[in-house]
């Protein structure tokens, strides 16, 4: 009967994995909390058999390695509901300002601003021949050319500053697609060589994961370890180990930002960047349709203020200052009826202080429904009401988007979590099981080494 | 296989859910304080616009109350001048026909043509008389007096009644009448005829064609009484018709505000009880986080 010393070497084998498998659990215990961390396990595996007379048995156990739960389906849906939930998000974020512009304040919005400056007319109707209502009609011109001014600097004011969000989301993409082609390099490097590359994959989802937040990115696996990240209609932003950087250009006349790669124009269907895009687009819309009703506003003024004659008896004169084209940003009330009320023309007859059909006919405008601006076609006041309701539509219909994906993501993530997600109570019943495993395998050790022992005494 | 539940994942749905929470918390707040339903326009868009639309009729209907309260003023003003105009020439009558009596002598003739000079005098004032900075029946000439204040000559400048719109899309009604309407017709003016009487009842000489001159006079005053009796309806009808405007406006206002209030108003019974429900709700999410959850590591030694 010869020694066998495969016990202790089952032993030693079995201590060993079990010991591993106790630093698995403490890994997976001590990134509970890491954001993007896949749960990991040790692969364990039966020894090669040997042969023992004429059996053969097992040596004991072997380490393979550790595997990832990572579902790659579930992620690139992440990947996808993040896209689209960035999107909603940047147009809510850029968009809720402008209602609240356009709304004003109580009693300092634009409503208030157009409903006071009718008013006057409709009051001078009454008193055709007042001074002092006069004045106040161009006090209530001066502050509806002032609240145009202040509102659309706001919405300027705010345009500008989506477009450096959009700047510096451009500077994070840049950013997030080099680490990504760095990262590409070097998990096609750890699995040529056989390492384990799981927390580098852990770190590029969650580089990819901001990169569809931000821009909608998709990603295509090359096979290699390697991953390809795309925008829009299949532009790459990373190819390999390479990454593509964007540029965001200034483009005329608003010096607002055209983001191309390579030269070319890069188009963006989903994500942050295309958020802010839209609310770019649809600030733009607001300012227009503001410089729309401001332009409506003064011609129609004017022209119903030129027809009548002044508290002199004299022609009437522009009430606002005309030009092409009067933006929300250049209205004013002429600076000849500033400085002399009596130019505020009430009558159409050619006498002064007679009727004050001019002024009624002034005041009527607000809501005569024969107004285009735009597409739009209807009252001062009514397509005040639309512009309004249109950037409070929109941001709704973020809200509400958001709400939704919301479930989505939540769902998806959920999903992820049931997969990767570590849980206390499993690494718990691991650690016991391992523990337990560890201390029979000592226990199996001793035996072994008595065994041994008493066989060496017998030849002592 | 069972669905894994991980301690991350039931902290993210804690979370998510008093955040959800306290959103909806705050919006109620916001409610209960404004008192409003749409506190944005994004909270209800297509709210939003009718609540802007109704906001400028409701100016618009109180601009016209205005307009209205102050047609209503200007056409009592007239109304009262008319009456007391009407009196006046009421006294000229009687005193012309005391006048024409053959038992008169010529010492109370010159009596009588004392005070209907004085009369004239104050027919003449009514009809110069101002509203404010206007002259009540100066109609759209405001320039000048209706009649020389010191001849009574009629002014040369011709003058229309002023109209005035009172009612949203209703035609403008005339918040006045002018002078010349009542106090002239195509052949004469009563200042005139009032000089040619006082001529005669002071004598000419010529008994005979004084009169007829003061016969002449009361044929006149007839003509001068049918037209200050139509000026006097007109006014009272424009009167009539602002005080129904008025109602109607007052009508208008009021289903305007109620409509708005409907629309933008927060329901404040029900807000504060769904307040009361969410703070609950959330009282229970903190509670249940606050216990904790139990983990196997809590039972093992």
């Amino acid at each position: 009967m010869s020694i066998n010393f495969s016990p202790l070497e089952i032993g030693r084998r079995a201590l060993n994995a079990n010991q591993f498998g106790i630093t698995v659990t403490g890994q997976n215990i001590a990134n509970v909390n890491t954001p993007g961390y896949s749960r990991q396990r040790a692969v364990l595996s039966e020894g090669n058999p040997d042969r023992f007379g004429n059996f053969s048995i097992g040596s004991g156990v072997t380490v393979e390695g550790i595997q990832s739960f990572r579902d790659q389906f579930i992620e690139s849906r992440i990947q996808a509901e993040t896209g689209i939930a960035g999107r909603l998000t940047a147009r809510r974020d850029s968009l809720a300002p402008v209602e609240a512009i356009l709304q004003g304040t109580e009693n300092g919005g634009l409503q208030n601003a157009l409903n006071g400056f009718f008013s006057a007319f409709r009051d001078l109707d009454a008193n055709p021949g007042s001074a002092p209502l006069r004045s106040i009609a161009v006090q209530k011109g001066v502050n509806l050319a002032n609240t145009f001014q202040s509102t659309r600097s706001r919405l300027f004011d705010l345009r500008q500053g989506i477009d450096s969000r959009v700047r510096s989301t451009v500077d994070e993409v840049n950013s997030l697609t080099s680490k990504v082609a760095d990262l590409n390099g070097q998990i096609k490097f750890a699995e040529a060589t056989g390492s384990n590359p799981s927390g580098l994959l852990d770190q590029r989802t969650e580089y990819v994961n901001r990169l569809s937040e931000l821009t909608g990115a998709r990603t295509y696996d090359n096979g290699d370890g390697t991953i390809n990240i795309t925008i829009g209609e299949g532009r790459a932003v990373v190819s390999g180990v390479t990454a593509f950087t964007l540029e965001a250009g200034s483009t005329p006349p608003l010096g607002l930002s055209a983001i191309t790669i390579n030269g070319q124009p890069a188009v963006f269907d989903e994500g942050t960047i295309r958020g802010l895009q839209d609310g770019l687009n649809e600030t733009t819309a607001q300012i227009d349709g503001l410089d729309g009703l401001a332009q409506a506003i003064v011609d129609r003024v004017n022209t119903l203020h030129t027809s009548g004659t002044d508290q002199n008896g004299n022609p009437g004169v522009n009430f606002f200052t005309p030009g092409t084209p009067v933006t929300a940003a250049t209205i004013s009330v002429d600076a000849a009826v500033v400085s002399n009320p009596n130019l505020v023309v009430a009558s159409a007859l050619p006498q002064p202080g007679q009727n004050g059909t001019v002024a009624g006919e002034i005041a009527s405008l607000l809501t005569d429904p024969n107004t285009t601006v735009g597409t739009r076609t209807g009252s001062f006041s009514s397509i005040y009401g639309s512009l309004i309701s249109q950037a409070g539509e929109q941001v709704r219909s973020a809200e509400d988007g958001l709400v939704t994906q919301g479930v989505i993501l939540a769902q998806a993530t959920a999903q992820r979590e049931a997969v990767s997600g570590v849980s206390l109570d499993e690494e718990a019943i691991n650690l016991i099981q391992y523990q337990k495993a560890f201390e029979a395998a000592a226990r199996f050790l001793k035996v072994a080494d008595e065994m041994t022992q008493t066989i060496l005494s017998l030849a002592g | 296989m069972n669905f894994r539940i991980t301690d991350n994942l039931t902290n993210k749905n804690f979370s998510s859910r008093i955040n959800d929470q306290r959103t909806r918390i705050s919006v109620l707040q916001e409610r209960l304080a404004s008192g409003k339903r749409i506190n944005r326009p994004s909270d209800d868009p297509a709210g939003a616009e009718a609540v802007i639309n109704l906001k400028t009729s409701i100016e618009q209907i109180e601009q016209f109350q205005r307009s209205a309260t102050a047609a209503g003023q200007r056409l009592t003003a007239a109304d009262d001048t008319l009456s007391g105009y009407e009196h006046i020439l009421e006294r000229i009558r009687v005193l012309v026909s005391q006048g024409l009596s053959d038992t008169t002598t010529q010492e109370s003739r010159d009596i009588i043509a004392t005070e209907v000079e004085t009369l004239r005098g104050r027919i003449l004032d009514l009809a110069n008389s101002k509203y404010g900075d206007d002259y009540l029946f100066g109609g759209t000439r405001q320039g000048s007096p209706p009649f020389d204040p010191n001849t009574g000559v009629p002014s040369a400048i011709p003058s229309n009644a002023q109209y005035l719109q009172i009612e949203p899309g209703a035609n403008a009604i005339a918040v006045g009448i002018t002078g010349e309407s009542f106090l002239t017709d195509s052949t004469s003016d009563i200042f005139t005829d009032l000089d040619s009487a006082l001529a005669a009842l002071r004598g000419t000489g010529n008994p005979t064609a004084d009169h007829t001159t003061l016969q002449n006079t009361f044929s006149r005053l007839d003509v001068y009484s049918d037209l200050v009796g139509n000026a006097h309806a007109r006014v009272g009808a424009n009167l009539n018709i602002t005080e129904f405007s008025q109602e109607r406006l007052n009508t208008d206002h009021l289903s305007l505000e109620e409509r708005s209030a409907e629309i933008e108003g927060a329901d404040f019974a029900d807000t504060a009880i769904e307040l009361t429900q969410q703070q609950q709700a959330l009282d229970a999410t903190l509670q249940v986080v606050a216990r904790g959850r139990r983990s196997l590591f809590d039972f093992l030694g």
